[in-house]
């Protein structure tokens, strides 16, 4: 992956403030934002248990569920809640839950930390598409982690209570400093959620975002709404995705080099800070995109 | 106490005087009205008879008028001083730790205040009075070059909260800053004893430490699978690349001697440069220490 260029550091900032997420794993591991319950063991591994008994080995009956249309890369500034989104799949197809059978848990945990948490996963309406919603602390410094999670699958199976833990799966993330208002960002393939810094003056500001040959979603919020999208402008609570309930997501647009603008008014009073999210093209490793918002005018 | 020589020159009324000339009266001169003058030998016997002690000559003193200096002050002096101090800090960084840490949302309330921070200050000066002997006023102005060794840093406490639960989930972050430095110093004092000290101060990092300690928990019947307590400690090392070494700062004191040896001494020590980039603080020393002075 092309790792956006990082920023020149924060001169008013002493580079040892915060939490360092690169060398203090079980520290950020702790301070992850979210509902949930830690507990400090391993994470479960993928299991099964019947009546509440484990089992030994799986069935060869049994549907060996994996985690699939993942979000593999991920940029960020602190502070931004993170989605992470998931799909059933059993032998590399999509796989639907059957009735009375549902997603009880997932598990989630910081790569080469110790402990877990065991939280709640989010489902969208049909059924389909899972996400795990955490949010990385402003005092967490510039670094490079991983996140480790998985499902548990509760249910009844042949009249019997039934857990099933799948295996674990990763995101990278890498945790970078808000942009001023200004510069101009250039990402790739992945997810890109990145804050701009506006400044005290109250105004019009302009949004420019350029593709290439290849095809690439973004979407803007401002004070915890989405305000502009190259596709559908997404309702509160859901996120730009490779993959939607109706097929590959839309909005993924080829600006052939030349930059497209949007332009929404800005008021400091009502919020300083700008997300933006920027999909590459979930298909192809090359693509390549940029994005420049402007000081308010 | 030496020995004083009495010079006496008196005149003895002669009481008995036939059975005193009959044993001395050979070695005796009278007066005009019969009293006996006495010799210097005679004197000089009477003052042994009196005391016992040869009586010496009074001395001298050579050289011009004779000066008064301070009282128990000599020319070098080897001052040693130990005591509690409080670190207290302020500037940029602290404003800037609070815009940090704080969220800015209604969501995630903030709240960060600053922990007080104490530690010990012990060190020493040799202290040289280059003018006991020539005036009276300059006679009580020295020079102190000393070294110390004293803590300094910053102490603060975060409190998060995440209200978009329907259960009370706290996270606690207490952050310190604690580097040990040797302290040189050049003072000027004047005074005996009661004097005061001021000067300059170059403080060099021996090594520091930062510590982030973390607790979070849950409470509440709705807490997600029960309630849940856990915790962290790390430490990373602040050497010069972050911290500046040889700052120059300025110190002061206030003291009172209860004896030659033995006082007590109130120090303070300001430096407005702690990190090496970014937003600094000012750190300024308290101390009371108990004085020792070798001379």
């Amino acid at each position: 992956m092309f790792w956006a260029c990082k920023k020149s550091e924060d001169l008013t900032s002493p580079t040892i403030l915060g939490l360092d997420p690169t060398n203090n794993k079980d520290g950020l591991n702790k301070v992850l934002q979210m509902e949930g319950h830690f507990y400090d063991e391993e994470i479960p591994k993928r299991r099964l248990a019947l009546d509440s008994v484990i089992q030994d080995s799986l069935d060869k009956n049994f549907p060996v569920l994996t985690l699939g249309g993942l979000q593999r890369f991920v940029e960020l500034a602190e502070g931004v809640s993170l989605f992470l989104p998931f799909q059933l799949f059993q032998n590399g197809l999509p796989f639907i839950l059957p009735s009375g059978f549902k997603i009880c848990n997932g598990y989630l945990k910081v790569n080469s930390s110790s402990g877990h948490w065991k939280v709640p996963v989010k489902v969208d309406a049909n059924g389909k598409d899972f996400f795990i919603d955490v949010i990385i602390p402003k005092f967490v410094r510039e670094g490079k982690f991983s996140l480790n999670y998985s499902a548990e699958i509760c249910g009844k199976f042949q009249g019997r209570s039934f857990n099933f833990i799948t295996d674990t799966t990763t995101t990278n993330i890498d945790v970078l400093p808000k942009i001023p208002c200004g510069d101009t960002i250039t990402g790739s393939y992945g997810l890109t959620i990145r804050k701009y810094l506006l400044g005290d003056k109250k105004g019009k500001v302009k949004v420019s975002f350029r593709t290439h040959e290849i095809g690439d979603r973004f979407d803007l919020k401002y004070n915890n709404k989405y305000l502009l999208s190259t596709g559908t402008i997404l309702s509160e609570g859901r996120y730009p995705r490779c993959i939607t309930p109706n097929g590959p997501s839309q909005g993924f647009i080829i600006t052939n080099n030349t930059f497209k603008d949007y332009f929404f008014d800005y008021d400091p009073k009502i919020s300083k800070e700008l997300t933006f999210y920027a999909l590459g093209s979930c298909n192809d490793a090359r693509t390549s995109w940029d994005i420049t918002i402007s000081c308010p005018n | 106490m030496g020995l004083q020589k009495l010079r006496i020159l008196f005149l003895i009324p002669l009481i008995g005087m036939s059975s005193f000339k009959s044993k001395c009266c050979n070695s005796f001169k009278f007066d005009s009205n019969s009293n006996v003058i006495l010799p210097d030998e005679t004197l000089d016997f009477i003052d042994l008879t009196n005391t016992g002690n040869k009586p010496k000559r009074k001395q001298q003193r050579r050289g011009g008028k004779k000066s008064k200096s301070p009282e128990g002050v000599k020319m070098l002096n080897l001052d040693l001083f130990i005591g509690p101090s409080m670190n207290l800090a302020s500037g940029n960084f602290v404003e800037f730790q609070k815009e940090y840490y704080e969220t800015g949302s209604t969501l995630f309330p903030t709240e960060v205040k600053t922990t007080d921070f104490y530690w010990v200050n012990a060190g020493g000066q040799l202290r040289v009075n280059p003018f006991l002997e020539s005036n009276p006023i300059l006679s009580y102005l020295g020079f102190a070059f000393g070294l110390n060794y004293f803590q300094r840093g910053y102490a603060s406490e975060f409190v998060m909260q995440n209200l978009s639960l329907k259960y009370l989930d706290q996270t606690s972050i207490k952050e310190s800053y604690r580097t040990n430095y040797i302290g040189s110093s050049l003072m000027i004092r004047f005074g005996n004893r009661l004097y005061a000290e001021a000067g300059a101060s170059l403080d060099w990092l021996l090594f520091g430490k930062k510590t982030f300690e973390l607790s979070r928990f849950s409470f509440g019947e709705e807490s997600y699978d029960g309630e849940f307590s856990t915790g962290q400690t790390s430490t990373e090392n602040l050497d010069s690349k972050i911290i500046k070494s040889g700052g120059l700062g300025w110190c002061f004191s206030l003291g009172f001697n209860f004896t030659d040896y033995v006082g007590i001494r109130a120090f303070a020590n300001t430096n407005s440069t702690f990190f090496k980039e970014g937003a600094n603080l000012t750190n300024q020393q308290f101390s009371l220490q108990a004085a020792v002075t070798i001379k």
